[in-house]
């Protein structure tokens, strides 16, 4: 315990500073971020760390067989200088292949991957890659709490002060439970630069690179499996080749902390096992958490003792026997969509191109076939229009005589009708006799009419009518009946009307004759009804 | 504004031919790769520079080459439809009965009158009547139709007892029934004794003697 008092908790959101044999951030440890090498000058990559006495071996890296509708994945575990590559073929392992050397830098992966390549005889292209090594950093950083867009822009400007620090990074962030309960995130730090050292190694053996993972994303899988009730906080340390990797999180749930031992579990147990103590302390201060449960990921249990000495009874101290490519297997069942991936916005953008491919396909086809079924009909419309211009034209002579014809005809037929019209209009109707009748008819007995004449005016297109007579009566009675008569003759259906210069009785004098009163009258008017 | 272009048409040929696990592939693979694309859109550009290049302009061209012989036809099929095929010998044979109607020369102006004359002695009745110049119906150069007045008088005839009924029936049968004509005026004066007796006026159709008789 007497090294827990020189140990410095990681500042929530900076960086740890470095120690003799403490936590040491990965990106501290290097200097500046490699530089990026001119496209396409990838050389034909040699074995890194060929047998002692054997001749460096070429492969040829551009010949691999490719099948784009093959699903096999090829998984690659690259831990701290050791490599294990297997092919998956959804829960099945077709073959596994182990770096016998060490395997730090991209030309000795390349060198490696081929190797592996040419003996697994992989066909396919998506591949996912768990990675632990110099250029992967894990940073811890506290959030603004009050909202997830604070929380955002943090983390966006923390990235844009390491990347004016330290060049462009790819980057992921993992929610982790804060000391202090703030919203905290465990940053994944990939230079840019060694991403597109890796990502040419890929490209140039068609492989699909689609996940890269921490190793944080296995541990919390394969610690999900444990025996231990949900939610129980454990501490889980894995052996990383000659690191080993310390994970502290709730069991199904997120993570608290983790740091990398420049030491191995296996050969030097005493200094992780006291690493182990240490973080077992910084949780019970930082996060007021005791973890009783500490489980080893190794090859063999040797580091078991250490670890129960130095982090004191009453802990729980298990071994889950693991080989290293173990790993590769594990890895794989983690789900694709996982999303502390470095490159999960890589997956996103192929999906979207996809979709926006096959949408376009769909469209075209689509279209396609509906322009040529549109040509399709309009050209038959148009071969029908075609013949009958063509036949149309052949015949103009011909319908020019037509036309002609056909207007004499209707020339003569208009005149014919128009002649008609003329005679038929020329008859009156007898309304001179019909009125004479009529008036007859209605006549009074004490009137008597001495000069009637009716006459057609065209010009009012109407029948004017005079006529004179004498009533028996005196003045008063011969205008009473001359009114009366005159209203009947209105109301009549000849529609007669009177002249109104006439007066309400027409023009009445005496008539002069001895004994009998007798009064004249004369009546004018029109007729509107034929 | 150029090299904007370019970049934009290199992004679009690289978004649009990246295959998936492959993406450096060369421009052979890659250009098969986009076949099930653009061939499609290929296809209709061809399809439309076709149509716009060359189906177009013919259709234009016959169009116009026959747009005089289209108007002719449609020009003779409104002529068509204006009067039935029928119409024409219908039409000559109801003209002809309306010209029959009509007065056509002197002689047969003579023969209404005697047959006006007639039917007033056959009512009781004594009639006079006098043809007239026949007088034009305005415009008179377009009116295939003149009339021809009459005018006349009647006085009843001794022994007549009912002259004004006479009159009225035969005011109605003046006009012979298969003459086109009318009475367009009517004076009528009675006496104190009740004799009566009246003018009258008529006039028949005649045609225009510049009317060729159908």
């Amino acid at each position: 315990m007497s090294d827990s008092d020189k140990f410095v908790p990681p500042e929530p959101g900076g960086f740890v500073p470095p120690e003799p044999g403490g936590f040491v951030p990965d990106f501290l440890k290097d200097g500046a971020p490699a530089e990026a090498e001119p496209q396409g000058a990838v050389p034909l990559a040699e074995v890194p760390a060929p047998a002692p006495g054997a001749e460096p071996q070429v492969v040829n890296t551009t010949r691999r067989k490719v099948s784009r509708t093959n699903s096999d994945q090829l998984g690659i575990v690259w831990l701290r200088g050791t490599l294990h590559i297997g092919v998956r073929r959804q829960r099945r392992t077709l073959g596994m292949w182990s770096a016998t050397g060490p395997v730090r830098t991209a030309e000795e992966f390349s060198a490696a991957l081929d190797k592996a390549l040419a003996e697994l005889k992989f066909e396919g292209t998506d591949t996912f890659l768990v990675y632990e090594g110099d250029q992967f950093a894990h940073q811890p950083e506290a959030a603004p709490t009050f909202s997830a867009g604070a929380a955002k822009a943090y983390l966006d400007g923390r990235i844009a002060r390491y990347t004016k620090e330290r060049g462009p990074v790819l980057w992921v962030a993992q929610p982790t439970i804060g000391p202090k309960a703030e919203k905290a995130f465990l940053l994944h730090l990939m230079p840019q630069a060694f991403y597109n050292e890796l990502r040419r190694v890929f490209l140039l053996r068609r492989l699909d690179l689609t996940r890269i993972l921490p190793m944080v994303v296995p541990l919390q899988r394969e610690m999900n499996g444990f025996p231990i009730a949900r939610g129980t906080p454990a501490l889980v340390a894995a052996e990383l080749g000659e690191a080993t990797i310390i994970i502290v999180a709730q069991s199904h749930g997120p993570l608290l902390f983790t740091r990398t031992i420049l030491a191995s579990l296996e050969e030097a147990p005493v200094r992780v096992a006291i690493e182990i103590n240490r973080s077992l302390l910084y949780a019970k201060q930082q996060f007021n958490t005791s973890v009783d449960r500490i489980w080893l990921v190794t090859r063999t249990g040797r580091a078991t003792e250490e670890v129960t000495a130095k982090c004191g009874a009453g802990k729980v101290v298990m071994v889950l026997p693991t080989q290293p490519d173990e790993w590769v297997v594990n890895a794989s069942r983690v789900v694709r969509n996982q999303p502390v991936n470095l490159i999960a916005g890589y997956l996103r953008r192929k999906r979207h191109a996809q979709f926006i491919r096959y949408g376009l396909i769909a469209i075209g086809w689509l279209t396609m076939a509906n322009f040529v079924q549109h040509l399709w009909q309009a050209n038959d419309v148009w071969r029908g229009e075609k013949q009958r211009l063509l036949a149309v034209q052949a015949r103009e002579s011909d319908l020019a005589e037509e036309r002609d014809r056909l207007q004499t005809r209707n020339l003569t037929l208009e005149r014919e009708r128009l002649l008609r019209q003329h005679i038929e209009d020329a008859s009156l109707p007898p309304v001179p006799a019909k009125l004479l009748g009529y008036l007859s008819g209605v006549l009074p007995a004490d009137v008597r009419l001495t000069d009637f004449s009716v006459r057609w005016s065209a010009e009012d297109a109407a029948w004017l009518f005079q006529c004179e007579g004498v009533v028996n009566g005196d003045d008063e009675t011969a205008r009473e009946t001359i009114n009366g008569l005159k209203r009947h003759l209105e109301r009549s259906p000849l529609r007669i009307r009177f002249n109104d210069a006439q007066g309400p009785a027409g023009r009445m004098a005496a008539a002069g004759f001895v004994g009998i009163a007798q009064q004249r009258f004369a009546m004018e008017g029109r007729l509107f009804e034929n | 504004m150029k090299t904007r272009l370019i970049a934009a048409v290199r992004g679009a040929w690289q978004f649009l031919t990246v295959i998936p696990g492959w993406p450096d592939a060369g421009r052979v693979a890659r250009t098969f790769y986009v076949l099930p694309l653009a061939v499609p859109f290929l296809v209709l550009l061809l399809l439309w520079g076709w149509d716009r290049i060359v189906r177009s302009p013919e259709m234009r061209a016959l169009r116009d080459s026959s747009r005089p012989a289209v108007q002719l036809e449609a020009e003779v099929d409104e002529l068509r439809g204006t009067w039935p095929d029928t119409a024409t010998a219908e039409s000559a044979s109801a003209t002809a009965r309306c010209v029959q109607a009509t007065i056509r020369n002197p002689a047969d102006m003579d023969a209404q009158l005697a047959a006006m004359r007639a039917s007033a002695a056959a009512q009781g009745w004594g009639a006079v009547f006098h043809a007239s110049d026949a007088e034009l119906q305005p415009p008179a150069t377009t009116a295939p139709v003149v009339f021809q007045p009459v005018r006349g008088r009647l006085t009843p005839a001794a022994g007549n007892q009912a002259s004004f009924a006479s009159l009225l029936v035969l005011l109605d049968r003046l006009i012979p029934a298969d003459k086109r004509g009318g009475i367009v005026r009517l004076a009528v004066h009675g006496d104190e004794q009740g004799h009566i007796t009246a003018e009258i006026g008529v006039r028949f159709a005649a045609l225009s003697p510049d009317e060729k008789t159908p």
